[in-house]
């Protein structure tokens, strides 16, 4: 089961989950994630404070995203990974790839200078 | 690679052809044996010896078939013979046990002293043929090992299964033979067959529960799944959009399936280059893969 919320403070949004991310729940991670990118947000912040476990199959959601975000020119930024979660991502070799803020607060402060740099 | 894959289907088959001719002799040898003596037990291993044959003859026609199919037909699902002939290994011991329980129960029944010629051609058989299979035991599990292969590791647990049974005949053998004297010596030719029906139960258990796992298509383990998302975020910046990846365990085959969008104006032969890379890597990391990476510009689900 996982819980997605979205909280909208523009110019970006904050994605919260809370859960398990796994193959089951991971669709419907995408879809959203997806949609998000497809609207006028510059970036997205996903709270990952509440995800006490992600499978192989979440990880691929946010490889492709990570890849959809850049496409798009868009901000993807991820926070408050518990330390499991942070090493599966480091297991997969992943973590080089997004930028890992400790706070929601922080990864929108980083993304707002980043657009506004742009 | 290719030729990688033959020498590993080269060792299988051998090892294999090796088992058939070993368990040809032994039937003859057990035959000669039974008509000769007048020993349950003797009886329980020559029908168990007749049938472990007929296994370890279905095993080598398996890989036989594996063997000269490949590369010329259609090779998915061709390893399931291999988990098939498994599976009836696990069936001819279960028969061969409820064999083995009968006689024990007949002679508990009607109890005898060994007498014969055919004993002392017992007692020497299991002797040899004790170092025969402990030796095929090894070799087997070595070439299991090495090639990751199911029916290898049932052909592995099927002679050291053997090995025990030599030694438990064996002693029931010497004992019978040593003990005549008294009269409870009688039930030590039953005794030790039951033993030995115990030690094929467990074998079959767990050659039936490892086909029967390995004959149902399933989903790859999570640590090859992370392989796989290592590679592709190791080529991060190589691909444009990731857009699907398909796996599947069949046996011990790993078949997995990349879906990747690249740049339109990539150059092909440099699109190429990053397939032929990222099949390579896989293919080394993860044992008996066959991957495939497809060109595509929407979600594969």
């Amino acid at each position: 089961m996982l819980d997605i919320t979205h909280k909208p403070e523009p110019p970006g949004v904050t994605v919260a989950l809370k859960g398990h991310l796994n193959a089951i729940t991971a669709p419907e991670l995408e879809q959203q994630l997806d949609t998000l990118l497809n609207s006028a947000h510059e970036y997205i912040v996903v709270d990952l404070g509440n995800v006490a476990f992600i499978a192989s199959a979440g990880l691929r959601v946010f490889l492709a995203c990570a890849k959809k975000a850049k496409r798009a020119n868009r901000g993807l930024a991820l926070c408050r990974l518990q330390p499991q979660v942070q090493q599966i991502f480091d297991l997969a070799g992943m973590t080089p790839l997004f930028l890992i803020h400790p706070t929601a607060e922080h990864a929108h402060t980083a993304l707002r200078q980043r657009s506004a740099s742009k | 690679m290719s030729g990688h894959i033959e020498a590993a289907g080269g060792n299988k088959e051998s090892a294999a052809r090796a088992g058939v001719i070993a368990g040809l002799l032994d039937v003859g040898i057990a035959v000669v044996a039974v008509s000769t003596a007048n020993s349950a037990v003797l009886i329980a291993d020559a029908l168990k010896t007749f049938l472990e044959f007929i296994a370890v003859l279905l095993a080598w026609l398996a890989i036989r078939r594996i063997n000269r199919g490949a590369g010329r037909n259609f090779e998915y699902g061709i390893g399931k013979l291999e988990n098939l002939s498994g599976l009836l290994v696990a069936i001819l011991m279960i028969l061969c046990l409820l064999l083995i329980v009968g006689a024990a129960v007949h002679d508990f029944l009607h109890p005898t002293h060994l007498a014969g010629a055919g004993i002392w051609i017992g007692v020497a058989d299991q002797v040899v043929f004790l170092g025969i299979n402990a030796f095929l035991c090894l070799r087997g599990r070595r070439t299991a090992a090495q090639t990751n292969s199911p029916a290898m590791a049932a052909q592995a647990r099927l002679f050291f299964t053997r090995a025990v049974g030599n030694c438990f005949i064996l002693l029931a053998l010497v004992l019978s033979l040593a003990l005549t004297g008294y009269k409870w010596s009688v039930y030590i030719d039953p005794c030790g067959s039951l033993l030995i029906g115990i030690s094929i139960l467990l074998a079959a258990f767990g050659t039936f529960s490892s086909s029967i796992y390995d004959l149902l298509d399933r989903t790859l383990e999570e640590k090859h799944q992370f392989v796989i998302l290592r590679e592709l975020a190791g080529h991060f910046d190589d691909y444009e959009a990731l857009h699907g990846i398909r796996s599947r365990q069949s046996g011990s085959q790993v078949y997995i399936e990349i879906f990747l969008e690249f740049e339109p104006t990539k150059p092909v032969g440099e699109v190429q280059r990053i397939i032929n890379h990222l099949t390579e890597n896989l293919q080394t990391k993860i044992p008996n893969s066959h991957v495939s990476v497809a060109l595509a510009n929407r979600p594969i689900n």
